[in-house]
């Protein structure tokens, strides 16, 4: 009888644990992956200015201030989206650059004008190698830097009005 | 009619030559790490392809990558920690063994240790 009872336990118990990890599994969002590059410095690079080919931005340009880095691309529909709030976004406190991912510097320069540049500056990565170094894997996707040149926050995906006040209006400390 | 098919057949054949030479290594070793590495890691926008298999963009830049790296004589651990520092654990097909990976890896152990027991017990008891 007590055998019965422990293979009953033992039952509910085996039963228990895979039903929570199933949940678990069901609720974590796999498109929001843990960011592995927050706290940790912005890594060097060396890549021309999306408006002036022959200027070129590197690491120490987003160091002295707070930066936030927003990638985008102008075959991203998305960016399309999340860019009249980049554009109605008072720029107090930090420096907006953007980060122009494996696109056509000609589609996103005619895009820009069309819709309004709020970047200080865009960096072109037309072959998507800070991409890699930045661990990007789709657009757009925002870094806030530290004046340290650190990453203190990632945002993957769009940021709107509720987003920038929860998550990064608060970390950027004067 | 034999005609077309050979030549379609043989159109194939040159396509996928032209496709995998895009990464070509001098050295036989460099080819094999290559393959092995590309097959190691995930395409991270395909959730269930290794780069080896995709020809997403995003898979193609990573393959650039590797192959940089492995002319420049990287090792195997040096390119997986390079990877995994910028994507995370997620990017490695195999999860590694860390405190949060512990149960993946424990559970298998914990369950059979259950089972021996209880089949212990089990004949244990039928000898009585």
């Amino acid at each position: 009888m007590t055998s019965r009872k422990t293979v009953f336990i033992i039952f509910v118990i085996v039963f228990g644990l895979v039903a929570a990890f199933f949940y678990r599994g069901m609720s974590v969002d796999h498109r929001n992956l843990p960011s592995v590059l927050v706290n940790q410095s912005v890594p060097a690079f060396s890549l021309p200015s999306l408006h002036d080919e022959k200027q070129l931005h590197s690491d120490a340009d987003l160091k002295g201030k707070y930066s936030v880095l927003n990638v985008w691309a102008s075959w991203c529909t998305t960016c399309w989206h999340e860019h009249t709030f980049w554009a109605g976004l008072a720029q107090t406190d930090f420096q907006l650059v953007g980060l122009d991912y494996r696109d056509k510097p000609a589609k996103a320069k005619a895009f820009l004008l069309q819709a309004g540049d709020p970047y200080t500056f865009v960096i072109a990565d037309v072959h998507g190698q800070l991409g890699i170094d930045l661990g990007i894997y789709g657009t757009p996707q925002t870094f806030l830097i530290n004046p340290q040149g650190q990453i203190i926050y990632k945002h993957v995906g769009p940021v709107n009005k509720d987003i920038w006040h929860a998550h990064f209006q608060p970390k950027i400390v004067q | 009619m034999r005609l077309s098919i050979a030549l379609l057949v043989s159109f194939i054949c040159v396509t996928t030559i032209a496709g995998t030479e895009l990464y070509e290594f001098t050295d036989a070793d460099d080819a094999a790490r290559f393959k092995q590495l590309t097959q190691e890691l995930r395409c991270m926008v395909c959730q269930n392809e290794s780069l080896d298999g995709s020809q997403s963009t995003l898979a193609q830049d990573l393959k650039t990558r590797l192959a940089v790296l492995i002319r420049e004589n990287y090792s195997d651990k040096d390119i997986r920690e390079q990877m995994v520092a910028r994507y995370g654990d997620y990017i490695l097909y195999k999860p590694r063994f860390s405190s949060q990976s512990f149960l993946l890896w424990a559970s298998p152990l914990v369950l059979f240790g259950v089972a021996i027991w209880r089949i212990r017990r089990f004949f244990v008891r039928g000898e009585r």
